[in-house]
């Protein structure tokens, strides 16, 4: 098989999943006709009509709400945010019915919402957003950020069969920058585990989405100053894969985390706490965050550099905590 | 299958606990982490939680008796299988079961699964229970456990870490090169004799003899009415060991003088005035005898000394540490290269670190390097003391009160009776490292320089 993009393994894994289960439809802004503003569900129109491919008016409140509705009625909607940062206007369906309807009902929500997410591209506040932790906080939802085609691949697809609404991070910049060749029609990816992106023994990077890329290459730079870092990709974020993450601080006893996300209770927040509370006499050094800073993500490119952390950022983060 | 309970490691240097009383009696059903023993070592206290569910089988160690680190104390039985027989063929199915094979998603938060012990019986797991954390040390939680566990002392670990932190790699490799692991228990009884007991059992040979831990038999026993049991902060601990340290490792001896300090006072009495309007600060008394003792120290350098084995160290530098009464306790800071500081000089470094020890602001460098330590417990109150030596340091000197008393004073003219200002100096002194002649030629050294204190002596 040809090497595909991260923006095509998505799309291959969708396609896919069309063609295998009647049930699985689209809905979103502009993903019929015009083939969605990055072109996921281009040609999807034509290969599965009007009524699996579905344009919606601009409500992404009414989108996820109609998601809701015909998952309860037995179909698998897979519900797209033109920009993830706007899954906000649906907020309230998300956390207060999607998520608790199982709960209060015992009726299943098989559904996916997914869309880009992330900066880097100059997209500005609005459009640059990584607001995963939100709905990690929320009980009820399983959230996941790939950070590779095939496990953007492997997670669309474990993300439609799943029976709990599941909110897929894709990331925008990753899109046509990744190429990789997929596995075969019938791989998934676990949701709910983990991986070691990297080998390592002195240092363990805690990260996910497209701070995997950036972590891999500050792990290969300080691979040239005799520092063995360990990558671990989260690429679920909720729920956490403790089994995983604890493992690999038994090894190395150094703890980095890194997320694109602003700092004060994202993500990382929650790995920090796993590993104060379950691995403490494991730890040989503080835990240390390299996150954006707490601000809206700046529209500039001179600040959005600056405020976007990458493997520079980390190298220093990560000597220092060597050095420890 | 059945856990035996050992005695826990309550702290880095602790070898032994005594069994205070038993919470739960053979044949009880407890709870995981319901407390079932009581353990009194000389630096905690502690309830010990059981570490399973089950039944107490057996109670191996009475109340009151003194039982070795990783040494048994009870046995739990599994509560299911409800077996007399404690172990053997009950889970031959597990049989030797290394506990370091637990994994690692069973970890518990308090309890290192691979904490090594005692062997246990074939079909027995062993397991150390929950220990309160020891005072602070700048490690990691990781290095902590691994020194408990391998029975390290960390200040003999060399660290490489930023600031001098002992790594993860550092103690793994002290572990690595040690001749053979050190003895993790110390055989029942070694400290039950009254007697001073030997040096540390388990410190590597190259290291400073280690304060032994003596028992303690006014610790050791359940609470009686009206008696009330108070912890102690980390620093309290630490005096506690270092005094301790000291007593059992230094032969003391004292030497004392009586000293006319009435041309001081007279001195200081004509100075402090335009001193404090100058320098916004008293002048103080102990520095005089600071001063007095950087002197004599000069002219005795073995005072300012240490004993090292088969030799002696001497300090070049006169660094003197002053003991300040601060609200945690005692607190000893130092005057660096006190001899090269005027008398002013002086007074103005103990008014500082004084005012800095109450207010908690002394550094790190104000704690370190001390040669020799000046001990006013005058200030205090006291007319005369005998002090603990600052362990390493040769030696310490105490000046007691100053109080006007009527003495006999020889003159020219013929013996008279006149009232002057009174102050006693107490020398504790490292007998291994000085005789009673040194003793009390420097003691005297001290004296002779206040009693003849010149009014002309510069302030500056």
């Amino acid at each position: 098989m040809a090497e595909v993009t991260y923006l095509e393994a998505i799309k291959t894994g969708l396609r896919e999943e069309m063609q295998r289960d009647e049930s699985v439809y689209m809905l979103g802004e502009d993903i019929g006709v015009y083939g969605g503003a990055f072109k996921v569900t281009a040609g999807f129109l034509d290969e599965f009509g009007p009524m699996r491919v579905i344009d919606t008016p601009l409500s992404e409140s009414a989108i996820v709400g109609a998601a809701i509705g015909s998952a309860l009625m037995g179909q698998r909607p897979v519900a797209e945010m033109q920009f993830m940062d706007f899954i906000t206007c649906g907020f309230n369906q998300i956390v207060n019915m999607a998520a608790k309807m199982h709960y209060r009902n015992h009726l299943p929500v098989p559904m996916v919402i997914r869309g880009p997410s992330g900066g880097g591209t100059h997209g500005g506040p609005f459009h640059s957003q990584n607001p995963e932790a939100w709905f990690a906080h929320t009980p009820g939802l399983k959230v996941v950020a790939p950070s590779t085609p095939t496990d953007a691949y492997g997670l669309i697809k474990s993300a439609i069969r799943d029976n709990n609404p599941v909110l897929y991070f894709e990331h925008k910049y990753l899109y046509r920058r990744l190429k990789e060749e997929l596995p075969g029609r019938d791989y998934t990816v676990p949701i709910g585990k983990a991986r070691v992106a990297r080998e390592g023994t002195d240092l363990t990077i805690y990260t996910y989405g497209w701070m995997v890329e950036q972590s891999l290459l500050a792990a290969e730079q300080l691979a040239g100053e005799d520092t063995s870092i360990e990558v671990v990709d989260l690429r679920t974020v909720h729920p956490l894969d403790k089994e995983t993450i604890l493992r690999s601080i038994e090894k190395t006893s150094k703890a980095l985390i890194v997320h694109e996300d602003t700092r004060t209770l994202g993500v990382g927040a929650e790995v920090a706490a796993i590993l104060a509370e379950e691995a403490f006499d494991m730890l040989d050094g503080p835990i240390v965050r390299v996150t954006a800073p707490d601000t809206p993500v700046p529209f500039s490119p001179p600040l959005e550099q600056a405020f976007l952390p990458n493997a520079e950022k980390i190298v220093a983060a990560a000597r220092r905590l060597a050095a420890y | 299958m059945s856990t035996v309970i050992v005695m826990p490691q309550l702290g880095e240097s602790v070898a032994e606990g005594i069994i205070g009383k038993w919470l739960k009696q053979e044949g009880d059903r407890i709870e995981k982490d319901e407390p079932i023993v009581e353990v009194i070592t000389d630096k905690v206290n502690a309830e010990i939680p059981s570490p399973v569910a089950g039944v107490l089988e057996k109670i191996t160690q009475p109340e009151g008796a003194t039982v070795a680190v990783g040494q048994e104390i009870a046995v739990v039985g599994d509560s299911a299988s409800g077996n007399g027989a404690s172990g053997n063929g009950a889970s031959s199915v597990e049989a030797p079961q290394p506990v370091s094979a637990t994994p690692a998603a069973d970890m518990a938060p308090t309890m290192p699964p691979d904490a090594q012990q005692v062997s246990a019986g074939p079909a027995t797991q062993t397991v150390v229970v929950d220990r309160p954390r020891s005072e602070r040390v700048r490690t990691s939680p990781l290095v902590k456990r691994l020194a408990e566990e391998h029975g390290i002392n960390l200040a003999e670990v060399p660290g490489t870490g930023i600031g001098g932190r002992v790594s993860k790699q550092d103690i793994l490799a002290f572990i690595e090169q040690r001749p053979q692991p050190a003895p993790h228990l110390a055989p029942t009884g070694v400290f039950e004799a009254p007697a001073r007991p030997e040096p540390a059992v388990q410190a590597p040979p190259a290291a400073p003899p280690r304060a032994p831990q003596p028992a303690q038999p006014a610790g050791a026993r359940a609470l009686g009415p009206g008696e009330e049991l108070v912890p102690v902060s980390p620093l309290r601990k630490m005096i506690a060991e270092r005094m301790v340290q000291s007593v059992y490792t230094i032969p003391h001896a004292v030497t004392m003088a009586e000293v006319d300090m009435t041309p001081v006072v007279r001195y200081r009495d004509a100075h402090k005035r335009a001193y404090q309007e100058r320098e916004g600060a008293p002048l103080s008394l102990v520095a005089f005898v600071i001063k007095a003792t950087v002197d004599a120290l000069k002219e005795f350098p073995l005072v300012n000394a240490e004993w090292a084995g088969d030799n002696i160290i001497l300090k070049h530098e006169i660094n003197i540490n002053v003991a300040v009464d601060a609200p945690e306790g005692l607190t000893i800071p130092v005057i660096h290269q006190a001899d090269h500081l005027s008398l002013a000089g002086i007074s103005a470094a103990v008014v500082d670190l004084a005012r800095r020890a109450r207010e908690r602001k002394l550094k790190i460098e104000d704690m370190q390097g001390g040669t020799f330590t000046v001990n006013n417990t005058g200030a205090l109150g006291s007319v005369a003391g005998v002090s603990i030596i600052n362990y390493p340091q040769a030696g310490i000197l105490s000046s007691g009160a100053i109080v006007k008393r009527p003495v006999v004073l020889e003159t020219g003219a013929g013996d008279t009776i006149a009232i002057r200002s009174m102050m006693t100096l107490s020398f504790s002194f490292d007998h291994r490292v000085l005789d009673g002649g040194t003793s009390a030629a420097f003691v005297n050294a001290v004296k002779n320089r206040l009693e003849g204190w010149s009014p002309d002596y510069p302030l500056y």
